[in-house]
């Protein structure tokens, strides 16, 4: 740059402080050079670097000023693809690097005239934004109903409405894949929704006109309001304040909401009566949300009444991100638009290092020299058509990404796909595959958040996880750095007697943690969820877990959950999965310290837990008891890292692991950890859950193969 | 083969054959209620290695041959919706409906397949994402548990096109409905299969609530002549029981792992026996939680009002209270190529093994 | 229709089995029985294994059998 001495300060301060809302800026390095005689500004064309990362931003919501623009634009009145520097799709239409609209699913749309200037003009606010379209030049909805197709947008955008207010279910082609969208108050629309959607029990997320109609229903800080107004615009899930459609969150006391975020969303709500829709992915039971217009008209109309689509291609499948406010940060449930490829930057080398993830709510991840690409949400590894998209997507950002993987990472389960294909991948580059403990990867994702490069107290609360004993983990208590990890303590070995049956019946796990700790002296008829059991299954189960017949043992956090909502008469059967500890948090509506007794030595054993629940359920009310429940459990916590504090003078505890999605526990976790001088980590770049696991496994195979020293 | 041989030994069966011969005292009348026992029984030619004094009736043991009519008549229903995958065990696949059959359909054109296992079904459903694959079950308490895993997998791995159309059945409550019916018998020869998955306990109503012996047999001749030594003792010292003789399968308990899939999945519901009518208690349905996946929820049919062919007498047959050669269409209008009735269908039926096994 | 066989585990993965019938090799699921080991001998019913033959058990009737057998009087 060349300019007198304030100027260039005037241009280095308004990067920073009129920085685009979707921009990092990692660091800003001034040089002075030798002037070189340039006239004027102008943006060279990008180069097609062959190893550098060009970074492909994230799909930003649509701005104010196009939201404005809407109205005042001649060219881009009610135009629902309007888009500029600052906003618009982005990973999703992307083809290739570098970034030029040629290598995005914009190249089939030719600029008119009008566009085309504004692409060049420096001054404008839409120079080179890639997907610049207009009315007369860009890409264009239609609405397909009862047989006859429509077009021009508010035509459709009224018929969309009326529809809306009748009723009826629309399938709606979003920016990351088809949505299906009905009257979040109407509750037939939304039950009839569920029954077509096979999605019995699962909340559905809600779409609110503005944040105000929004407030009316939830309770928002102002953390959580920036979260939701910010450029990414995710799903927050927020505390319900008022119902919509009772069947919409099915007795739960939180709300998934949002705003809106493309241009079509406030060109509908401007007419639409009601204040807010279900807008929930387009996918029928457990597979990828749908991107293909052919396979949506196949398969959508089925369950919705019309299908409102657009002739640009979705290049990348993207869900829509959930996140939670814990402890006044982001902690990230889903992680996909808005977020998807946004590296993480840590400290470590993992060139060429492709971690796989583990099977539930998968994402996998690519190292390019200190970053970490993780993939979109891709979803659990069960069915065919989800190991595809895991497949393909990651064969996309090899291509991407110019990415060569010469490691590969991946969890020890010998039966998961992600490993099985680990084992297949490997065999085929004939490279390396690293086997990475699953609740190690959970403390090592956390730790590569900070750059924590230490042995650390380790703490991983999930339901499951492969452990090196061959047992089934989650509850685990680690001495772990980034290479390694020593298992100090973990929670009690109950048996999970029917195996994965546990996991929709519940009351099992009441029954094994029960018996387990006081065999036949529990008179079990007096409680009431085994009075809801059929009798003869009840006692199939105690013979199975007395013969010790199918009863694998785990030491999984989830499962004691599990076994205190069931317990409690709160859950005893599941439909969906973390039901039970999702309805056990849920539950709480009381403030208190108290906490139940428990005893830690070889392992944390919560017998004597049990037995205070039990005489607590004759006086107390459940939301009394959760609430102590989860206070023990943030407790026993904290007693075992004093233990462990007491013997190895560590200080730092990493927490990490599916269970710390309970908002309640989490806090109330890192309450007593920092009152108690602890320094406490968790994550917040990459999900607790399975779905930041690959960030871990990354991390260990970095140090693992020597990468990094 | 190892299991088998062993206990076709001609020294022994012939041994086993003289001591039951030393042994009757009266007139005994034994009924199997096993497809399995059926069709041993007229193979291995049992009936003439026994005394005259020792009748064997054949009763509801076939599942192919106590299938209503309606289930079939269903499933033809089925078989012609617009991208729907019958598939099925194989004997199923020649039993009439009210008019048509499944093989009729079949070479009509319907989609319908054969296979040997509830995780096949699956696997076709996996394979034809497009096809909405409705699986026929029929079977026992040994079958049962086998697509009780089916539809856990299915349930698991998020299938939204496989569909079960339940015929499964339990044997205690027919067996009650005969013998409450007066139909005179000293004892029975339970199924085998069906005990290693329940256990033997399941038989104890009959001594206890109705002073009735029953002996748990295996497969092969000794099991068999061993098992009737051992009614004829039991009627013998007035001392009815429930006895195994199937000891390497089976046990009083039974396969927990097996019963703890099934009654996960499936519960008790009436069911319409070919020959008995309804009978309550004696059917297996899918539980709530498996809506998705129960075809009449899924996918409403509607039939007409189903009718048998008035001569055939199946029904009687099954009771136990006709033999084949009492009717009139057997080896004449009836037979394994060109059945009436479900008896001759199946290979466990009575009428298809008499019909193979039995000169004119 | 399914009739129950005596088959020999050959080979195991995960929860499918390759079990032989006196030579005829088929697929059988092994979610029903526990502590299957190649060389053990299970019940093959409609693709999947029912029970595990006991071997104990299977040799006791043998053995009852050849004592009535050898035992000429009642």
């Amino acid at each position: 740059m060349q300019g007198d001495l304030k100027t260039i300060d005037r241009f280095t301060n308004e990067i920073l402080t009129g920085a685009p809302p979707a921009s990092r800026i990692k660091s800003i390095e001034v040089l002075p050079k030798t002037i070189d005689g340039y006239v004027n500004f102008s943006i060279a064309g990008s180069k097609s670097t062959d190893d550098q990362i060009t970074e492909i931003s994230p799909d930003i919501a649509v701005c104010d000023e196009c939201l404005a623009d809407l109205s005042s634009d001649t060219g881009r009145i009610d135009y629902p693809f309007i888009n500029c520097t600052n906003c618009g799709p982005r990973f999703t239409i992307i083809e290739g690097l570098p970034y030029d609209r040629p290598e995005t699913t914009m190249k089939d749309f030719k600029m008119c005239s009008k566009c085309s200037s504004e692409y060049n003009n420096i001054l404008d606010r839409r120079f080179h934004a890639q997907p610049i379209a207009c009315n007369e030049c860009g890409p264009e909805y239609q609405i397909k109903s009862a047989g006859k197709i429509i077009s021009g947008i508010s035509l459709i955008v009224n018929e969309v409405s009326s529809a809306i207010s009748a009723g009826k279910t629309i399938a709606i082609k979003g920016i990351g894949g088809y949505f299906l969208m009905c009257d979040a108050f109407n509750n037939e629309a939304v039950t009839r929704l569920r029954q077509r959607k096979q999605r019995e029990a699962k909340p559905l997320a809600i779409m609110f006109r503005d944040l105000s109609e929004l407030k009316k229903y939830c309770f928002v800080d102002k953390n959580e309001e920036r979260e939701l107004k910010s450029w990414r615009k995710p799903i927050l899930i927020l505390r319900q304040k008022k119902t919509l459609a009772a069947s919409i969150s099915n007795g739960l006391n939180t709300i998934g909401a949002m705003l809106p975020y493309m241009p079509i969303h406030y060109l509908l709500f401007r007419i639409l009566t009601t204040p807010a829709v279900i807008l929930t992915s387009g996918n029928l039971s457990e597979e990828p949300i749908i991107i293909d217009d052919s396979a949506a008209e196949e398969k959508l109309m089925a369950v919705a009444d019309s299908l409102v689509s657009y002739n640009r291609t979705i290049r990348n499948r993207t869900d829509d991100s959930v996140v939670r406010i814990i402890n006044g940060e982001v902690n990230i449930i889903r992680r996909s638009r808005g977020w998807v490829p946004q590296p993480v930057d840590i400290k470590f080398k993992v060139e060429g290092i492709l971690a796989l993830g583990a099977e539930q709510k998968n994402s996998f991840c690519i190292g390019k020299h200190y970053q970490a690409i993780l993939s979109q949400y891709i979803g659990d590894l069960k069915n065919i058509p989800t190991c595809d998209f895991y497949k393909e997507t990651i064969e996309r950002f090899k291509d991407l990404f110019r990415f060569k993987p010469e490691y590969i990472a991946c969890d020890m389960h010998p039966d998961y796909f992600s490993s099985t294909y680990a084992s297949f991948l490997g065999k085929k580059h004939n490279i390396p595959v690293i086997g990475v403990q699953h609740h190690h990867s959970h403390v090592v994702s956390a730790m590569a958040e900070y750059g924590l490069d230490e042995k650390v107290i380790g703490i991983s609360l999930d339901g499951t996880g492969y452990g090196t004993d061959g047992n089934t983990w989650g509850g685990e208590f680690l001495l772990a750095d980034t290479t390694d990890f020593e298992r100090f303590t973990h929670f009690d070995y109950v048996p999970m007697p029917g195996g994965d049956m546990v996991v929709e019946e519940p009351w099992r796990m009441a029954l094994s943690y029960l018996y387990k700790y006081f065999g036949d002296t529990i008179d079990y008829e007096s409680i009431p969820v085994f009075r809801s059991v059929d009798k003869q299954r009840l006692t199939l189960v105690k013979e199975m877990i007395q013969k010790a017949i199918n009863c694998p043992l785990s030491s999984g956090a989830g499962r004691l959950f599990d076994a205190v909502s069931a317990l409690l008469g709160i859950c005893p059967l599941t439909s969906f999965d973390a039901e039970a500890p999702m309805r056990l948090e849920s539950a709480i509506n009381s403030e208190t310290d108290l906490y139940y007794p428990f005893s830690t030595g070889r392992s944390v054993v919560f017998a004597e837990t049990f037995k205070a629940i039990i005489a607590d359920m004759q006086h107390s009310d459940v939301s009394l008891i959760s609430a102590k429940f989860h206070n023990t459990v943030a407790q026993a916590i904290l007693s075992v890292s004093e233990s462990i504090r007491k013997e190895t003078s560590l200080e730092k505890v990493v927490l990490s692991g599916g269970v710390f999605q309970n908002k309640y526990l989490l806090e109330k976790t890192i309450q007593k950890l920092t009152q108690n001088m602890f320094k406490v980590f968790t994550n917040h770049q990459v999900p607790v859950n399975d779905g930041g696991i690959s960030l871990g496994q990354l991390v260990v195979a970095s140090k693992k193969t020597g990468l990094c020293v | 083969m190892k299991y088998i041989e062993e206990y076709r030994e001609k020294s022994l069966i012939l041994k086993l054959s003289d001591h039951i011969k030393k042994s009757v005292k009266r007139n005994y009348s034994f009924m199997e209620v096993c497809g399995g026992h059926t069709s041993a029984i007229h193979r291995f030619g049992i009936p003439s290695l026994l005394p005259p004094e020792i009748k064997l009736i054949s009763g509801p043991g076939c599942p192919v041959c106590v299938t209503a009519t309606d289930f079939i008549d269903k499933a033809l229903a089925y078989s012609q919706m617009e991208n729907v995958t019958i598939v099925t065990f194989g004997d199923l696949i020649m039993v009439p409906g009210s008019s048509s059959s499944l093989e009729k359909e079949k070479t009509r054109g319907a989609d319908i397949r054969i296979v040997f296992s509830g995780l096949d079904a699956l696997n076709i459903a996996r394979t034809e994402p497009d096809k909405t694959v409705i699986f026929l079950g029929i079977g026992f308490e040994t079958t049962a548990p086998g697509t009780a895993v089916t539809v856990r997998t299915a349930r698991k791995e998020g299938f939204g096109n496989f569909l079960l159309l339940s015929a499964h059945k339990v044997m205690p409550p027919v067996m009650e409905a005969i013998v409450r019916e007066g139909i005179k018998i000293d004892g029975f020869i339970c199924p085998g299969h069906v005990a290693a998955i329940t256990g033997s306990h399941i038989f104890n109503f009959l001594p206890e609530k109705y002073r009735l012996g029953c002996v748990i047999a295996g497969f092969e001749p000794t099991d068999l002549l061993q098992s009737i030594l051992m009614l004829v003792r039991q009627v013998n010292t007035n001392s009815p029981d429930v006895e195994i003789q199937y000891s390497r399968a089976v046990t009083a308990n039974g396969n927990l792992v097996a019963q703890d899939q099934l009654y996960g999945v499936f519960e008790p519901c009436d069911a319409n026996w070919r020959g008995f009518g309804n009978i309550s208690d004696s059917g297996l349905r899918l539980k709530r939680e498996y809506d998705a996946f129960d075809a009449e929820k899924r996918i409403p049919v509607t039939i007409q009002q189903y009718r048998d062919n008035p001569s055939c007498i199946c029904g009687d047959v099954l009771r136990g209270l006709k033999i084949p050669g009492n009717c009139s269409l057997f080896r004449s209008s009836c037979t394994p190529e060109n059945p009436v009735g479900a008896c001759m269908v199946s290979s466990e039926g009575a009428c298809n093994s008499y019909f193979k096994y039995h000169s004119q | 229709m399914c009739l129950s066989v005596p088959a020999l585990v050959v080979a195991i993965d995960g929860q499918m089995a390759d079990v032989s019938v006196g030579g005829a090799m088929f697929k059988a699921g092994l979610h029903m029985v526990e502590n299957v080991r190649t060389g053990d001998y299970i019940l093959l019913h409609a693709g999947f294994a029912i029970q595990k033959i006991s071997e104990e058990e299977a040799l006791e009737t043998l053995n009852l059998l050849n004592e009535l057998k050898n035992f000429e009087n009642e």
